[in-house]
């Protein structure tokens, strides 16, 4: 599935622009991480791209289809979002959860069925975690209450995966894992596209990385390109080297060298 | 992995909750029917209670007075239904606004809609306006006062649910100072006790009319709820999760707030405000049965029925003068909300 940015511009005030022309695609099979400091329009470009924001100018395409064309049911078909932490209201069971994946599938009159909860059941063995379907979703721990997510956007059946941060609430094993689980998905022929704030993981994980500054799209390569170009300094105001140990990136402030 | 008939059996066996709460509930409701039927000032005991309901189907002989029909169809059926419409229609008012609004501690209240029908029903009355205009009053209160509330909170789009919130706070705090208004200029030795027992909570001044309008008013918004229950469970988890799964917020915001208004509209138009129970009942309901819309809302029906039909039972043989349904519910409220408190407290 093939998702398009079309000259995306979004405002929140009609005066300054928070996301300003950004065009770009991603392929299927692609882990596209989306960088930028705090305020640089990572998380308006997520809403643009949920229809949660209409932009003011440009458009978003999934395969060749222009998003303001489609329903709200349409969109859940092709993309999925997983947030950094869901936090319902109320606590439902495991099952339950990832059985709302499937909300999009049934009519809006109805509730799932025997097929949806085979789904939601299919989705939950994916993750190893279907022995989990009975329990309640807040006595689960941080890892796998993501592994519940990951689930619930696989039983969603969308090409187009939209992670908002998915390490920033895991402990470090957690975190590789749950990397590991999203380039899974991607060699399964998913979308990745996953906003993080860790630089280093960037670089390890995905296979190509965005950068995004003051709204606009700054820089647009692959890991290995980022890592040996002197970018990452002025993007991030701070003297930054990236080393290569054993194909793996580590990288190191300045001050700390 | 595993397949077919295997998943299914094992999907049924580790998610199936507590099966046994419901046909409870109904149990209950079905006792506590018929008890309050039974206990009154006039009591009718149960054999020939049964009978004369039956009598109305079947040839039976008649062993009855004509004091005990007359007191079991023209007082007692339509206290006892209007009571378990009305406590129903509370019940699941509050359920609905909790997972709307993504906040166990919202009541029917939220909107206003409670506030602006008692001022609109405070205002017919001082207006000398007669039973029927009263009522009708009473509902277009709780209704502008919630279309006022919505028109308000979509000034603020980024924030729907806050929106509401907090309009709906700012419209009850504006209504409640009409109401205090009206009642500052009523006369206090005939309108202001009228607006003050009306307003109190009670089932005693019910009519066949009140049946009719909460029959009508409660169970068809409770339909469409039990149509859209699995959109509410989605809803609970807010509104970005919610449309990325699919969930045509705004429609379903506006379906559930529009019933849960009309049902508590009605009900305060026909018994005046019955607090608490919007509360308390859906909370229970939850912790027998978790928190699934499919199974919470006829689990709440049952339950706040039994409970209002109850409490007016109370209320009719407590003391020789009745006590305002209104007040026992008061408190029992209380005390329970305080529980919620201490409860929500220990877990942060």
């Amino acid at each position: 599935m093939k998702l398009e940015i079309r000259n995306l511009t979004f405002s929140y005030d009609g005066k300054k622009n928070v996301l300003d022309g950004i065009s770009t695609s991603f392929e299927s099979g692609e882990f596209t991480v989306v960088l930028g400091r705090n305020g640089a329009g990572k998380t308006t470009l997520f809403k643009n791209l949920l229809g949660l924001l209409k932009p003011q100018k440009g458009e978003v395409l999934c395969d060749g289809l222009s998003f303001s064309d489609m329903s709200i049911r349409e969109k859940a078909r092709k993309i999925a979002y997983i947030p950094q932490e869901s936090n319902p209201a109320f606590s439902y069971s495991v099952l339950t959860s990832v059985l709302m994946g499937t909300t999009s599938m049934i009519s809006s009159l109805s509730s799932p069925k025997e097929k949806e909860i085979r789904k939601a059941y299919e989705a939950l063995e994916k993750f190893h975690i279907a022995d989990l379907a009975g329990r309640k979703t807040n006595t689960l721990s941080g890892g796998e209450r993501q592994l519940v997510l990951c689930a619930r956007a696989v039983a969603q059946e969308a090409g187009i995966l939209l992670f908002d941060e998915p390490t920033s609430n895991l402990d470090w094993a957690n975190q590789i894992k749950t990397l590991g689980n999203i380039r899974a998905l991607t060699r399964d022929g998913y979308t990745a596209i996953v906003s993080t704030h860790n630089l280093e993981q960037a670089l390890n994980f995905a296979s190509r990385i965005i950068l995004i500054k003051d709204g606009k799209l700054c820089y647009d390569a692959s890991p290995a390109e980022l890592a040996s170009s002197s970018l990452l300094s002025s993007f991030y105001d701070i003297d930054i080297s990236v080393e290569e140990y054993k194909g793996h990136y580590i990288c190191i402030p300045k001050e700390s060298e | 992995m595993q397949k077919g008939g295997e998943i299914k059996d094992t999907v049924k066996f580790r998610v199936k909750e507590r099966p046994y709460v419901l046909p409870l509930l109904l149990l209950v409701f079905i006792l506590t029917f018929f008890i309050s039927f039974a206990l009154g000032r006039y009591p009718v005991d149960p054999i020939t209670l049964v009978k004369i309901l039956l009598s109305r189907i079947l040839p039976l002989e008649e062993t009855w007075s004509s004091q005990a029909e007359t007191v079991v169809f023209n007082i007692r059926l339509p206290r006892v239904l209007i009571g378990a419409f009305i406590g129903a229609g509370l019940s699941l008012s509050g359920l609905v606004y909790q997972g709307i609004f993504q906040n166990p501690m919202v009541s029917p209240d939220v909107l206003g809609s409670t506030s602006g029908a008692a001022a609109g029903s405070a205002l017919g009355i001082l207006a000398g306006m007669g039973y029927f205009s009263i009522s009708a009053m009473s509902f277009l209160g709780g209704i502008t006062a919630v279309l006022i509330v919505l028109m308000i909170a979509r000034r603020v789009p980024g924030q729907p649910v806050l929106g509401l919130v907090l309009s709906g706070i700012m419209i009850s705090s504006l209504f409640n100072s009409l109401l205090s208004f009206i009642k500052l200029v009523a006369d206090t030795d005939d309108v202001l006790p009228q607006i003050t027992y009306y307003l109190i909570g009670s089932l005693s001044s019910t009519r066949n009319s009140d049946l009719a309008a909460c029959a009508l008013l409660i169970t068809v918004p409770a339909i469409v709820l039990y149509l859209i229950r699995w959109n509410l469970n989605v809803m609970t988890l807010g509104e970005e999760e919610a449309v990325s799964l699919g969930v045509n917020t705004k429609a379903i915001r506006f379906t559930a707030v529009v019933c849960a208004t009309l049902m508590t509209a009605v009900s305060t138009a026909a018994a005046g405000m019955i607090g608490w129970i919007g509360l308390v009942i859906p909370h229970l309901v939850r912790m027998s049965i978790g928190c699934d819309y499919r199974k919470t809302i006829p689990a709440t029906i049952l339950m706040g029925s039994s409970f209002l039909m109850l409490v007016d039972t109370v209320s009719r043989n407590l003391t020789t003068s009745e006590i305002p349904i209104g007040i026992l519910t008061s408190f029992i409220g209380a005390p329970f909300f305080l529980y919620l408190i201490i409860r929500e407290g220990k877990k942060t």
